[in-house]
């Protein structure tokens, strides 16, 4: 503690020649850092002392200064703010390769980001120092997203000079560069007492995050977002170094992929011939997050969760089906009929254009949610395929059907994305852990766990080997504790889920000795009751706590955490992400006191 | 089958159709008092051949659905399997159940056909008017209209009007008000009002009438309700005649926006006034300071502002008060300012010493602040500084003045800490000090507000308004804006002792409740979260208590307290769940949430939508392509 109160009596700003200008002389506030604490204080005319206005107070006054997520590896932030000019910030990419027009792209939006540091009605003075990033890449040929890719990176600043300011970001991977820009744009900030950018001077950063995939999943089948909405949930995502954008884009409900080869899909299924993706949307998005460091994964959720756009098919089962309680967890109902050969045509040429869409895309997500016996049971056509086969119709026979499923549309994604790459499955009565290995092989099969946190399928999955992204829905469905949409009283999945109980998830905690088989975790937000209107609200800033426990699983919980929250809060909404408020500003302005 | 081709080509008379299921009987009486109903009965075509869909002839994007109307509901079809080519909004509009938010308390008749309009087409005559404010009010509130379907023209791209459906007709609206000629929203206020819609040769013409200009407006938000976008047709449309007849249960139908926890521009306070207008509410209750920051600039008082505003962003000026008043005036809304005192106040009144006014508060930013408030940070006026009262003369005077609203007003008095007085004046009992605080602020509101005092003066509920001290407020001059649940007996209690109540309770019409806690990490003090459902099912004014009956209630308000809200997530925090509660407020039906309820509010819900206001969905958008498929 000795150490952190002598840095508390030597931070300094350098302001130039160091006269108060006659802004500061009206500054009615200061803060200044008291017990690891940002104190707001009157600022009396008396006062000779250098005046620091909030953010330049919070910067020193933590271990780890406004960063979000925290580093992992090692954070020195020294004891100086320099003074900089924005207009002079020069951007140095000093090795060459195939990444390179991903690095351009992250530096401007890096210098996008430095000027929405100033808030809405506030101005930069254009004087101060220069500032020189060069950006180290050690291995410019890579620009795949894959599981093991390296996300670390090194930051360095410092001053040369009187009048320059230097900064090295050094990474193995475009991925990791990119991350330690989003660090160094945190470590920008503005003094709105004199009007200036201010920069951390002497700093140290070394960071990795803890796991490889960080996801957020946007349903865009129950309502419908706008492209525009979708990408500034990315760019807010790069904000907080997650990586994964997971588009669950069909369901029941609608359908509103574009497809060439299958058009009636889209046709009949989107709601309204403008609310539907084309094949050039989505590469816009995918090429959006390639450049920030997310990888768009996308999801074709079968055999149920479908309906809609499949009504000239003849390939579904129970769709629509009345009383829709019987056959599906919402309406309208609607299964695949896995026993029509045409089917995998379908599937595939699906896949086909996926691939093709969703370019980047290192994994691909194969659904299984929710699949309904009695659907499948109330179809003649199934039950006779099944006593052909010689299987009863109990629940076993059903499961038998189901894999049935699963290793045709499997063979037909591994040809259509001309790879065996990792595919992900929702956790069902297919993956339960007493008898999953027999239908999915652990090696091409990554599990996605929405049930609860604390439920046991959790510890038997990992025992036999299963990679896990965790969505446990207690903590990570962000659409709970809205009032019920079918049935009355609050939704299935109420309360609210508040920002501290997701940071507070943590992985490692249900993994226990099974820790390296967590790839991750995602956030969900299944949008019943949810369109572009709510999008940033629900999502931000919570899906922020997520971030943090993702890359740094921190041993600490969100009581420490709390004041660097309300100001990434803050930085989305000058990004202009509409995240909801958590807290009076008072708290924002007033540290520590708004303790339960 | 009927489409809107067939409506606008054959409708020559409106077929009288009826409405809600309840008012069946009603409405029966209605027409049978209308000798011309037999004579207007008009046989529903079913020659489809004669009016094929003119895909050809659409030229945006072609409709990929129809929606066809058969049974009292609207089915979607392909587009391509259909003869008939209708919208969803159109076949909303004309098909069964009125699509009225809030519902109309009186008879109801509806067309079942609709023509063309556009809103330039559109004129208004004020064939009666009680005074020259009133005309002035009305042919603003008549340009508010236009404006707001001119917004619903935008919604076509291009030339996308269809030439099949007719030159767009015009329309006069004749407006009559005879009676008050104040256009404010007061106590008093009689909202009624009757409008007729029928056609006139090739134009339409419509009759208002009402006692006040806030009547005759509601009269013109129904006329804009009957006007809808069509957007396969590429053109508005109207119902080609309607009758409505239509007064509101309760007087006083509010919503509380606190603008103090976090600060909201004055962008989004018009647009939530304007989205109230759209369902009839007539109280904008404007909670604008709290002890976590004071953003009133007052002329009289700059002071509460430089020390409690959050900075120089977040301050709203006198002039930006103006604005939002005559915002609302137009559209029929008081604004009833609340400067919450003597508790929820906070650093803005810490330059008492410094001005050499002695403490104005005590306990400001105390710690522990559970020992002296609810919430962080504490604070509480000095009730033995007579300079306060002086400072709440002006503040008063200064409300009075810009608002206008000088019949009602709000005191504030929400969670008085006995502790914090206790602390500092160890010879008075601190509920003798509130009792006496509060008798001293009803002496300088009387003051400002030129001797009288106000007909109904607010309260929060508290400890004040509970026995034993409750007997000692005189209900003649008080009344109770009662936040406690509905359960609680001091709830109730209030009513039975004759006092005059606005009802928040907190259990139905707290909209903050639900997003966990802000200062742990509990699922909050109110959770959980309250459905439009709810919202729209509580009446508790209708028990079964035969004093119930007797209970002076002016109405109620939703309260968004915003410890957990900024600007961008307030339309989806507020909407569509006010709009439940101004139905119940304006009509209190019988019912709860049926499933004409579901459909009228998400038809409500897009008209909010078309306005601006970016309203959470009720669903996932299939149910509204598939009305009654998930109820």
């Amino acid at each position: 503690m000795w150490l952190q109160a002598i840095c508390i009596y030597t931070v300094f700003i350098i302001i130039g020649c160091g006269i108060p200008t006659a802004a500061e002389e009206h500054s009615l506030w200061r803060w200044t850092c008291e017990n690891n604490r940002c104190t707001k204080i009157r600022n009396e005319p008396e006062n000779k002392e250098p005046v620091l206005s909030l953010e330049a107070c919070k910067m020193f006054c933590d271990d780890y200064g406004l960063l979000w997520p925290k580093p992992t590896i090692e954070t020195n932030l020294g004891n100086f703010l320099s003074k900089i000019n924005m207009n002079t910030i020069d951007i140095q990419i000093t090795k060459q390769g195939k990444s390179d027009d991903l690095l351009t792209a992250a530096a401007d939006r890096f210098k996008t980001l430095v000027s929405s540091s100033v808030p809405k009605g506030f101005s930069a003075k254009a004087a101060g120092k220069s500032v020189t990033v060069y950006l180290v890449n050690d291995n410019p040929y890579i620009r795949e997203f894959s599981l093991d890719m390296d996300e670390s990176y090194e930051l360095y600043i410092s001053s040369t000079s009187s009048d320059k300011v230097n900064a090295t970001i050094r990474g193995n991977s475009f991925f990791g560069v990119r991350h330690g820009l989003e660090t160094l744009s945190q470590l920008i900030v503005y003094d709105d007492i004199r009007n200036n950018l201010l920069i951390v001077r002497d700093v140290t950063i070394k960071d990795r995050p803890v796991y490889p995939y960080r996801g957020i999943l946007l349903d865009t089948a129950r309502n419908f977002y706008s492209i525009e909405s979708i990408k500034r949930t990315i760019d807010a995502m790069a904000a907080v170094k997650l990586n994964t954008f997971h588009w669950h884009i069909t369901d029941s409900q609608s359908f509103p992929l574009v497809l060439q080869k299958r058009p009636n899909l889209s046709k009949l299924g989107a709601y309204s011939p403008t609310k539907v993706y084309t094949k050039q949307d989505i590469r816009e998005v995918v090429a959006y997050g390639l450049e920030r460091g997310v990888r768009v994964l996308p999801e074709f959720d079968a055999p149920a969760h479908v309906g809609e756009g499949w009504q000239d098919t003849g390939l579904t089962v129970c769709f629509k089906a009345e009383p829709w309680t019987k056959f599906c967890v919402e309406p309208p109902c609607g299964q695949l009929n896995p026993t029509k050969e045409e089917l995998y045509d379908y599937l595939e040429d699906i896949y086909v254009e996926m691939a093709e869409a969703f370019e980047s895309t290192d994994m691909f997500h194969m659904g299984g949610d929710e699949v309904s016996e009695r659907c499948w049971n109330s179809s003649e056509e199934i039950q006779n395929f099944m006593i052909q086969n010689r299987w009863n119709l109990d629940k076993s026979s059903f499961l038998k059907l189901w894999n049935y499923f699963q290793k045709n549309a499997q063979d037909r994604a591994y040809k259509a994305f001309g790879k065996r790459l990792p595919l992900i499955l929702w956790t069902s009565t297919l993956t339960d852990y007493t008898h999953v290995e027999k239908f999915l092989d652990k090696d091409e099969y990554i599990i996605q766990v929405w049930t609860t946190g604390a439920d046991p399928q959790i510890q038997g999955l990992l025992q036999k080997g299963y990679r896990l992204i965790m969505s446990n829905y207690d903590a990570l469905y962000f659409d709970c504790g809205f009032g019920a949409w079918v049935g009355s009283g609050n939704n299935w999945c109420s309360p609210y889920i508040g920002w501290q109980k997701v940071y507070g998830n943590s992985p490692a905690v249900m993994a226990l000795s099974y820790r390296d088989q967590i790839l991750g975790g995602e956030v969900a937000l299944w949008s019943e009751q949810s369109d572009p209107a709510t999008l940033d609200g629900r999502l931000w800033p919570r899906a922020a706590a997520f971030a943090e426990r993702m890359w740094a699983e921190p041993s600490t919980a969100w009581q420490d955490a709390e004041h660097r929250m309300l100001h990434v809060r803050e930085r989305l909404v000058r990004m202009g992400i509409q995240a909801e408020s958590l807290e009076p500003e008072w708290c924002y302005q007033n540290q520590g006191l708004c303790y339960g | 089958m009927m489409s809107w081709g067939d409506a606008l080509w054959l409708g020559l008379t409106a077929r009288f159709a009826r409405v809600g299921r309840l008012r069946r009987a009603v409405l029966m009486l209605a027409a049978a008092a209308c000798t011309a109903a037999a004579v207007l009965y008009w046989k529903q075509q079913t020659d489809d051949s004669a009016n094929r869909p003119l895909h050809s002839m659409y030229s945006g994007i072609e409709p990929q659905w129809s929606w066809l109307c058969q049974h009292d509901r609207c089915e979607r079809y392909q587009a391509s399997d259909t003869t008939t080519l209708q919208s969803l909004q159109t076949c909303n509009m004309l098909c069964a159940s009125t699509q009225l938010w809030p519902q109309p308390t009186g008879p109801v008749s509806l067309a079942s056909a609709a023509v063309p309009v556009r809103s330039d087409r559109f004129s208004l005559k004020v064939i009666a008017s009680p005074s020259r404010d009133v005309t002035k009010h009305l042919n603003e509130a008549f340009i508010v209209m236009q404006n707001h379907m001119r917004t619903l023209e935008h919604g076509v791209v291009g030339e996308n009007r269809r030439s099949d459906i007719g030159p767009p007709r015009d329309v006069l609206v004749k407006v009559s008000v005879n009676g008050s000629g104040d256009p404010r929203m007061r106590l008093d206020t009689n909202e009624s009002y009757k409008l007729a819609l029928r056609p006139s040769g090739n134009s339409l013409v419509v009759d208002i009438t009402a006692h006040s200009f806030c009547g005759a407006r509601h009269g013109l938000e129904t006329l804009l309700q009957v006007t809808w976008l069509d957007p396969y047709a590429g053109s508005l449309l109207i119902l080609e005649a309607a009758t409505v007849v239509d007064a509101p249960r309760f007087p006083y139908r509010g919503l509380l926006l606190d603008t103090a926890r976090n600060f909201f521009p004055v962008s989004e306070l018009l647009r939530t006034i304007d989205a109230m207008a759209a369902n009839k509410l007539n109280t904008f209750h404007w909670h604008v300071s709290d002890s976590q920051s004071f953003p009133w600039k007052l002329d009289s008082a700059p002071q509460l502002a430089q020390h409690g505003a959050y900075g120089p962003g977040a301050v709203y000026t006198s002039d930006d008060v103006r604005t939002i008043v005559k915002y609302a005036r137009i559209r029929g809304i008081r604004v009833l300012m609340e400067i919450d005192t003597p508790a929820h106040v906070g650093r803005a009144f810490g330059w008492g010493p410094e001005a050499g006014l002695g403490h104005l508060a005590h306990c400001i930013e105390a710690e522990p602040w559970s020992s002296y408030c609810g919430e962080p940070p504490c604070g509480q006026l000095n009730p033995r500084n007579p300079h306060i009262y002086d400072l709440l003369e002006h503040v008063y005077r200064e409300i009075i003045q810009l608002t206008g609203v000088d019949d009602i007003f709000h005191l504030g008095g929400d969670e008085v800490s006995e502790q914090c007085w206790a602390k500092h004046f160890n010879d008075t009992d601190p509920m003798d000090l509130w009792m006496e605080f509060t008798r001293q602020a009803m002496h300088v509101l009387e003051r400002a507000n030129g001797g009288k005092a106000p007909e109904l003066t607010l309260l929060w509920s508290s400890r004040l308004t509970r026995s034993p001290y409750l007997e000692r407020l005189d209900p003649k001059r008080f009344g109770v804006h009662v936040w406690g649940a509905s359960q609680w007996p001091e709830s109730r209690a209030v009513l039975d002792a004759g006092f005059r109540s606005v009802i928040s309770h907190v259990d139905a019409w707290y909209l903050d409740c639900g997003f966990g806690s802000w200062r742990d990490s509990s699922d909050g003090h109110c959770g959980p979260y309250r459905s439009w459902q709810q919202v729209y099912e509580h009446r508790p004014w209708a028990t079964e208590t035969p004093e119930s009956a007797a209970w002076p209630v002016e109405g109620g308000a939703a309260c968004q307290w915003t410890e957990q809200l900024g600007p961008g997530g307030l339309d989806a925090r507020v909407w569509p769940r006010t709009a439940a509660l101004a139905e119940r407020l304006w009509a209190d039906r019988a019912e709860g949430a049926t499933a004409d309820v579901y459909l009228r509010l998400d038809t409500q819900r897009a008209r909010l939508v078309a306005r601006g206001v970016r309203a959470a969905p009720l669903w996932p958008r299939w149910c509204s392509h598939n009305p009654h498929a998930c109820l």
